[in-house]
């Protein structure tokens, strides 16, 4: 305030009565006190004394505290929100901005409340605690700095040895002469109106020190935000080394201790045991072929599994005199698959078969050729395919062959098998014509006849570039997929393969009566 | 303040009774002859049965009722140390009845005999797997250490050491609080402030080892380490719900009606809650240990509890105790108008007494009847009857013990606060 103003003549205070204060001599003179005033129809009594009195909140007739119930809601929202805030981050997942995350927890449910319930407690407790001692703070007014109560000398020895009533100000049948009167009849001691006093505005040392804390409570966070944004050349500080640096091996990795004699930090199956789905004891459905002679299920599965789908499934030489009289042609097939299966669009039999992209196996292959003699060479070196679906054939398999075969197979032999999918035209948009080799259309030559089996083991293991006198099979350029895509999966895409076929080579008469008449519309 | 006053005022009042009527033992006869007679019925009917299963069926009873009434006893044994220990005041006028019927404990001493040389001794498995054999958890089978253990005559050389140590210690605390009744002006209470530090020591390491022995050896391959805290919070609801119960029946009788005010009964219905809590704490985290980290000899005990048939749910053994011992008795017991109505308080123990068997049920009952619900009448009345039997001996045993007795210590030094109690 500049001095060119004058100050205005401060108005003397006048003090304003807040109550009527009286003194008793002990506790029980206390509650018979608070008990006979609050029969003279006062309302607004407060008692101070300098410990907890048994009685005197019936004497004073104290209204029940809410704080109980509102301590019950706080519980039950700290129950609802725990169970949600779980829920949202553990088990929901969205589109939406700042979407919970439903992250797989080596397999275990995302929703499981037994391990829940640990965090809902707490947070009941939280939410309850909280809201007793902020709401017990609150009911009580507080924090009040200053009371007027305090400045009478008389009252300050409520904390020592002396016991009041205050009949304050707001209550309706308040007048000081009258209740001075009162309490005096009922035996108080000292008897007394309280006057409020002029509140003087908080020293400015209280507000600079506060400032200057709230600044200093900055300084903590700043470190921590230049930490976060600038580099070091020192190592991380290890708090918990021993969490960063675990006494474990991790998996596919070699150890040097001689913990185990081979090496190995990963443990083989124990001899003569199969692990938990590894299981395969049905040749057609695993292998799309059934194995012939004194070779078992088994040991050609495992040719196939080591040998990395290019070693020849059959090594056996009986399997081949065997062979031999086993003959059927393509027509045969056709005929007899035609008649077992209910599909119409299963009917036709054709090879997947293709080549891949892959560079660096163009040069050990003539691929370009491959599918050409594989379709020449006699049937009676070849396996004895699967003529039919080892799998439901319905339209959910259809579907996820339709997608699975959109995934893993257009991508070279195009959407409608044409081969002539997007890799192959960025091949030709570079000109690398003479170093690639267009992938295979389904539709061409013998791959429409072919059995359902040799297009489940071409996309197995590749395709069969030709078959050797042994009874194995030379693979060509197309790579197997069987480490992508599921038993089911590469079935599923089989029977959609045999759709797409179909498309190219389908008449009316393979409809019904009233799908030809929704065409015709 | 007003002790001196309020004391002798009580000691002139007349308008109630304070002593039990000697007339109590002539009820004595009566309810051991029904108990013993349903027992030993039940015993034979079981084993002359073609069901094979009906005789391990009686043992599992028999163990349920006599691991039953033994907690009733540490109950209140455990109450009446912590009275010592706290140097409690409050509960002077309930110490008397909780000390009657921490007495008998010697009893369930003979009741769990009957078990040693019944069926441990004798070499039968229907109970113990290990105590019979050839079985596949026959004590040849077992690991070294458990064979030590399971050990039949260490096994129930430790039972008795627990018998004796429980009787010991329920013996010392009620004889002294009795010949303070006929004491003049010394206190002879007052010792036991002290002797209840190492009391409450012994009395936790026992209880906490019977209970692995009487329930966790049903099945030597299964062990966790929290389980006699989950007993003994069992036994607590135990002896707060019976308290509860007892102290309504006999103020209906015109007994105490006085000396115990709604105050006192306000504070037993706080215990309950508390315990009823307590107890849902305990069982919870032994659970969810188990549960969380699934290691097949430890979860093998929920498996059948928890997990339905089909794996998708919790099994209606485990539902059934969540809700109704702890979800239900939690929010039944939480105002405190429900813990000061004497009506409230007895429904809510015999409540609680009910479920408190069902929780034993729950522990000792075999693996097939917990995995559906597949109940005969032949079951449910095995059950119930060689509960209601072993109850008729124990109640015969704590009446024979109170007859003619003072029901609240007349001469205590702490009589008078306990007597003007009030909560707040």
């Amino acid at each position: 305030m500049s001095d060119h103003q004058p100050k205005p003549e401060p108005t003397p205070y006048e003090p304003q009565v807040i109550g009527v204060l009286a003194e008793f001599s002990g506790p029980e003179e206390l509650v018979a006190g608070a008990r006979a005033i609050r029969e003279k129809g006062y309302r607004r009594v407060e008692a101070f004394s300098p410990f907890p009195i048994h009685g005197i909140d019936e004497a004073l007739a104290a209204p029940k505290p809410i704080l109980p119930w509102v301590v019950l809601g706080a519980g039950l929202t700290g129950c609802a929100v725990a169970v949600l805030i779980q829920w949202y981050m553990n088990a929901y997942e969205a589109p939406i901005p700042f979407s919970g995350y439903d992250y797989n927890i080596s397999g275990k449910p995302s929703w499981s409340l037994p391990a829940n319930i640990p965090v809902t407690f707490e947070l009941i407790i939280l939410f309850s605690a909280f809201t007793a001692f902020l709401g017990m703070i609150a009911f009580n007014q507080l924090p009040k700095l200053s009371n007027p109560l305090l400045r009478n000398e008389r009252f300050l020895r409520a904390t020592d040895n002396k016991f009041f009533l205050l009949v304050e100000a707001d209550d309706p049948q308040f007048a000081t002469d009258s209740l001075t009167g009162a309490f005096q009849s009922i035996g108080a001691g000292h008897v007394e109106p309280v006057y409020d006093q002029p509140t003087k505005p908080l020293p400015g040392v209280f507000l600079l020190v506060g400032g200057v804390l709230a600044v200093a409570a900055l300084v903590p966070l700043g470190l921590i935000a230049m930490s976060r944004d600038t580099t070091s050349t020192t190592p991380r500080l290890s708090i918990w080394w021993d969490m960063d640096y675990q006494p474990k091996y991790k998996a596919q990795t070699t150890i040097e201790t001689s913990l185990f004699p081979d090496g190995r930090s990963m443990r083989l199956p124990v001899e003569g045991t199969v692990a938990r789905g590894g299981l395969r004891d049905n040749p057609a459905l695993y292998l799309g072929y059934i194995p012939k002679g004194e070779e078992t299920f088994e040991t050609s599965f495992r040719l196939q599994e080591e040998g990395a789908g290019d070693q020849p499934p059959e090594s056996t030489e009986e399997s081949t005199a065997e062979e031999s009289s086993s003959e059927e042609t393509p027509a045969e097939e056709t005929t007899a698959e035609s008649s077992d299966e209910s599909t119409p669009e299963d009917t036709s039999t054709e090879d997947a078969e293709a080549s891949t992209d892959d560079a660096a196996e163009d040069s050990t292959d003539e691929s370009a050729t491959d599918a050409a003699p594989a379709a020449e060479t006699p049937a009676a070196s070849q396996p004895d395919w699967v003529t039919e679906f080892p799998i439901p054939v319905n339209m959910d398999t259809m579907k996820r062959g339709q997608q699975r075969y959109n995934i893993y197979c257009s991508v070279c032999h195009g959407r409608a098998g044409d081969g002539d999918g997007l890799v192959h035209q960025r091949a030709l948009e570079l000109n690398q014509l003479t170093t690639w080799s267009p992938p295979t259309s389904i539709h061409q030559g013998e791959i429409p006849n072919y059995p359902v089996g040799r297009l489940y083991d071409t996309i197995t293991n590749g395709n069969a570039a030709g078959f050797l006198e042994n009874g194995g099979i030379k693979r060509g350029r197309m790579a197997g997929y069987k480490a992508q895509i599921s038993v089911e999966d590469r079935w599923a895409i089989v029977l959609y393969v045999k759709a797409l076929q179909k498309t190219r080579n389908a008449s009316p008469d393979d409809l019904t009566e009233a799908e030809l008449n929704s065409l015709k519309k | 303040m007003a002790h001196t006053t309020s004391l002798d005022s009580w000691i002139n009042d007349t308008s109630e009774r304070r002593r039990a009527s000697p007339d109590l033992k002539s009820s004595v006869g009566i309810l051991s002859l029904v108990g013993i007679a349903l027992v030993v019925g039940i015993f034979f009917f079981c084993r002359s049965s073609a069901n094979t299963e009906a005789q391990p069926m009686f043992w599992r009873a028999y163990l349920i009722a006599c691991c039953y009434v033994s907690s009733l006893s540490l109950g209140a044994l455990f109450f009446v140390i912590v009275q010592y220990l706290a140097a409690a005041r409050w509960g002077v006028v309930l110490r008397r009845l909780a000390e009657i019927i921490s007495m008998g404990i010697g009893f369930c001493g003979l009741l769990f005999a009957v078990i040693w040389f019944g069926s441990i001794l004798a070499g039968s498995g229907d109970l113990y797997p290990w105590a019979g054999s050839g079985g596949p958890m026959s004590l040849d089978r077992l690991p070294e250490p458990k064979q030590i253990w399971l050990n039949p005559p260490f096994f129930i050389g430790r039972q008795v050491f627990y018998f004796v140590v429980w009787f010991f210690l329920a013996r010392m605390f009620y004889s002294r609080s009795v010949a303070q009744d006929r004491a003049t002006d010394n206190d002879t209470v007052a010792p036991l402030l002290w002797h209840s530090g190492w009391s409450m020591f012994v009395f936790a390491m026992t209880i906490n080892f019977a209970a692995m022995d009487w329930m966790m050896t049903l099945n030597p391959t299964w062990f966790s380490t929290i389980f006699g805290v989950y007993f003994f919070a069992g036994s607590a609801v135990g002896i707060f719900a019976l308290l509860g119960v007892l102290i309504t029946r006999l103020q209906a009788r015109d007994i105490l009606t006085h000396t115990i005010t709604v105050e006192h009964r306000h504070d037993i219905g706080k215990l309950l809650f508390g315990f009823v809590f307590f107890w849902g704490y305990i069982a919870f985290s032994q659970f969810l240990l188990i549960w969380y980290a699934s290691i097949p000899e430890e979860v093998q005990w929920y498996a059948v509890r928890h997990i339905e048939p089909t794996n998708t749910g919790i099994g209606w053994a485990t539902g059934l105790l969540f809700l109704f011992h702890l979800i239900i008795p939690f929010l039944g017991l939480l105002s405190r108008v429900v813990r000061r109505n004497k009506t409230a308080l007895t429904f809510w123990g015999v409540y609680m007494l009910v479920m408190h068997w069902f929780d034993l049920y729950y522990i000792i009952a075999p693996d097939a009847e917990l995995n559906e619900w597949n109940y005969d009448f032949a079951t449910i009345a095995t059950y119930a009857g060689v509960m209601v039997g072993v109850g008729c001996l124990y109640v015969a045993v704590l009446l024979y013990i109170a007859a003619g007795n003072w029901l609240v210590p007349v001469r205590d030094p702490r009589l008078a606060a306990s007597l003007s109690f009030e909560n707040h």
